[in-house]
């Protein structure tokens, strides 16, 4: 496993996140106008958080990851932290998260992005307007300009962040390093949490030298035969799923959860003059979450990903009642099949704990895959 | 064996029945005169959903799979034939069939957490049991699961999919997209159709529709009256399906002209739907269990009546004749389900209001997260106002999330209380 950050950047990272940051939890979210605000944009992905502690306010069946962050918010207000949110009008779960927090936290700034599902030229200038409107209320609630110099560095600094997973990402795939998949997505998780500046610092010594990032060929032990999993859904809550997989004796290839390699795999136009244009086109032509109309394209990319990169069982890990991914996983279980790859279906739960059950699901999958 | 030989012969049985336009000639015939005593209005409808899955299976027009909020107006003014796959699961429900195809769509991965409407609907087009769409339309208004379901149908089919993605704002914005929408819609339509595009037409149907809606508001303005002249138990069945499914049609006009006269002649007579009216319902939520349930037993028992349910009010305005595409887009950037569930809460309580209510009733549809996400926060400002709110778990479609005890508890002990208030 690894440890990181090295020593010498740790007082660094802890100074970024002292700053005061503004709580997102969708992915569509335009983290650059946050960073351009003078804010750092923090995911929350709250596990942790029982979700029955919000069964007060939102039904028990909804979303687990809706009904966490409401616990999480909750326990940020008893603590008198008066966090500011955005949310994103992503699903129905986030509109009824946006009632509860706007009816309940009256105090705190929060501000509702609408998001269109279509990427028409239409669609397009409706969600500029969107964000124009945003900017307006970031400039309001802090009392400062977002100047297009301040998006700029805002792009480069996530760009650069991107650009180092997808390298990762391509020397995993070409085995160039050793680095287990749960020490990647732990990479990237941190880095989501607001410290990209840092990754950012060092590209370089991130990817190559650092021995303490790269995990010691011998830390593994011989190389045996692995099973290759791609593993796929709507936002990855507890990631010990992933060192479980790795226990059985699967390798991920790829996870491409919302926080996972649809957050890395695209990049934002840099050479575009009007920094929102290149905004809003990253964030409607990117990898699509499968609330979009274009989510039959990412189901076409994970096609050629299984064919690519060889998968060996597909498991779909989604959050239980996320109705956008659920209604993705008939037709696409049918194409994967078709493929001659086994897949197996998932729920997360948001909870710490990965139950006996889906452990045993797990192994038994892997066995399916291994001597069938 | 015998099951396989069973089970077998039960899909072909029901695949071609089901595939068959004589049968819903027959369903007709034999219905007129089996429910010869029952309300014309009843009747009427009876007859129109089974003429449009008749003409849908002859291929006379071309047939559209439609969500229940995609303004039916523009698909009459472009002759096509609706079909709208969530009521069409509402009938199965009550035929007891649905059972059956809820059971296909499980074993073809559609998970349990699904709202049971689109579960049945996706068993039945996975069966084959419905007439195949040359195109599929939607819109995404309150309800994600649609929007997917929707898709799925367009790509199981490998027909062409329109989605209407009205924005979450109501404002000048938003309404100009919206039109922009529905404009590109009618050419993607006629473009599909080979047919041209008639404003005239269009403004036909919109009159039509109009027509209607002033009927359905003359309708909710005699329901007004106590004791309560018209079921909200019915309400939510028949006349929902002409309420998404009619406007702007002559049919359409025809059965609300029939249901008025019926309520009408009630409420003159002074006949209510119970005897001696004591307690008096605000539904929500646009369903009901349609298989059969205790709930309306318990409802006679103790005197109570749906008197309103809030997808029957008339949210919207009178079509402007000369602007043919702002009042639809106005429609459904008016829909109290949309937007912040202030909205709704707005509509509910002015809807207590008129409608003189003793307690409110939350069906939480299993599956449907927009409407039971917001029913704590309902219950909590209903409370606050003194107005007693139950809600009530439950599954309009799947019998295995219908619990009879516990409703019946649950129930009694509201009736209860709601006795005791007065």
């Amino acid at each position: 496993m690894l440890e990181y950050p090295p020593h010498s950047q740790k007082n660094k990272i802890i100074t970024i996140k002292k700053k005061p940051f503004i709580a997102f939890f969708c992915t569509y979210t335009p983290q650059e106008i946050i960073l351009a605000s003078g804010f750092r944009p923090q995911r929350v992905i709250p596990l942790g958080f029982d979700p029955s502690l919000a069964n007060t306010f939102l039904d028990s069946n909804f979303c687990p990851f809706v009904r966490s962050i409401l616990s999480w918010a909750i326990k940020q207000n008893q603590d008198n932290a008066m966090v500011p949110f955005i949310l994103v009008n992503s699903c129905d779960g986030m509109r009824r998260l946006y009632d509860v927090m706007s009816y309940y936290f009256r105090d705190s700034f929060i501000y509702f992005l609408d998001l269109p599902r279509k990427r028409d030229r239409a669609s397009e200038e409706l969600f500029k307007s969107y964000l124009y409107d945003l900017k307006r209320s970031l400039e309001d609630f802090t009392g400062r300009e977002i100047t297009d110099e301040a998006l700029q560095e805002a792009i480069r600094e996530s760009n650069n962040f991107r650009t180092i997973f997808m390298r990762l990402d391509e020397m995993r795939k070409k085995q160039n390093i050793n680095l287990s998949y749960y020490d990647f997505f732990k990479l990237i998780q941190d880095g989501t949490e607001g410290i990209k500046k840092i990754y950012g610092l060092y590209p370089n010594d991130f990817l190559i030298y650092d021995s303490h990032l790269i995990t010691n060929q011998n830390q593994l032990g011989e190389k045996k035969k692995t099973l290759r999993i791609l593993l796929t859904g709507s936002v990855l809550d507890n990631i010990e799923i992933i060192k479980i997989i790795e226990e059985y004796g699967g390798i991920i290839e790829l996870a491409d959860h919302c926080n996972g390699w649809r957050y890395y795999i695209n990049k934002i136009d840099e050479t575009n003059p009007n920094k929102i244009d290149a905004i809003v086109s990253f964030y409607l032509h990117k990898i699509s979450c499968p609330r979009m109309m274009e989510s039959v394209t990412r189901e076409e990319r994970l096609l050629e990903i299984i064919t690519d990169r060889k998968i060996d069982g597909v498991i779909f890990y989604t959050q239980k009642f996320c109705d956008v991914s659920l209604f993705q996983i008939p037709l696409l279980r049918e194409k994967i099949k078709s493929l001659g790859v086994l897949s197996l279906c998932l729920e997360g739960e948001f909870s710490d704990n990965i139950s006996g059950q889906v452990r045993t699901r797990i192994q038994a999958f892997m066995e399916a895959i291994e001597f069938g | 064996m015998d099951n396989i030989i069973n089970s077998d012969l039960k899909d072909r049985i029901i695949l071609s029945l089901a595939q068959s336009s004589f049968t819903y000639k027959l369903i007709r015939k034999v219905g007129s005169y089996y429910f010869r005593k029952s309300d014309s209005s009843f009747l009427f409808w009876l007859n129109f959903y089974t003429r449009q899955l008749e003409i849908a299976y002859q291929k006379k027009k071309p047939v559209v799979w439609a969500s229940i909020f995609t303004p039916s107006e523009l698909l009459y003014a472009l002759d096509l034939i609706p079909l709208y796959p969530e009521m069409i699961s509402a009938s199965v429900a009550a035929l007891n069939l649905a059972g059956y195809f809820i059971e296909t769509a499980e074993s073809n991965f559609y998970s349990l957490d699904l709202c049971s409407f689109y579960r049945v609907a996706s068993g039945m087009y996975l069966k084959n049991c419905l007439p195949r769409p040359d195109m599929v339309i939607s819109t995404s208004l309150l309800c994600d699961g649609s929007v997917k379901f929707f898709q799925n149908v367009s790509r199981y089919y490998g027909c062409d999919y329109y989605l209407i993605d009205p924005p979450y704002e109501r404002n000048q914005g938003s309404r100009k997209y919206l039109i922009n929408e529905l404009k590109k819609l009618v050419q993607w339509i006629s473009k599909r159709t080979n047919e041209q595009f008639s404003p005239i037409k269009l403004r036909k149907t919109l009159e039509l529709a109009n027509q209607s809606t002033l009927l359905i508001k003359k309708i909710n303005q005699i329901r007004e009256k106590v004791p309560a002249p018209l079921s909200g138990w019915n309400a939510l069945a028949y006349p929902l399906y002409m309420y998404f499914a009619s406007l702007g049609s002559r049919d359409g006009l025809k059965f609300y002209e029939l249901l008025a006269q019926e309520v009408k002649n009630n409420a003159i007579q002074g006949i209510g739907v119970v005897e001696k009216e004591r307690i008096r319902i605000l539904w929500l939520h646009q369903l009901r269990p349609y298989y059969p349930n205790i709930i309306w037993q318990i409802m006679l028992d103790y005197k109570a009546v749906i008197a309103f349910e809030e997808i029957s009010q008339v949210f919207w305005l009178e079509y402007d004749l000369t602007q043919l595409f702002s009042g639809l887009a106005d429609k459904i950037l008016a829909n109290p389900g949309a937007g912040t569930l202030s909205r709704r809460i707005s509509s509910i309580e002015n809807l207590i209001k008129k409608y003189k209510i003793d307690g409110v009733i939350h069906f939480n549809q299993r599956g449907c997260r927009q409407s039971c996400g917001g029913a704590s926060m309902i219950k909590d400002y209903l409370k606050a106002k003194g107005i007693p709110m139950l809600i009530l778990d439950g599954d309009g479609i799947d019998k295995r999330n219908y619990s009879e005890g516990q409703i019946r508890t649950r129930l009694e002990a509201f009736f209860e209380i709601l006795s005791q208030n007065r």
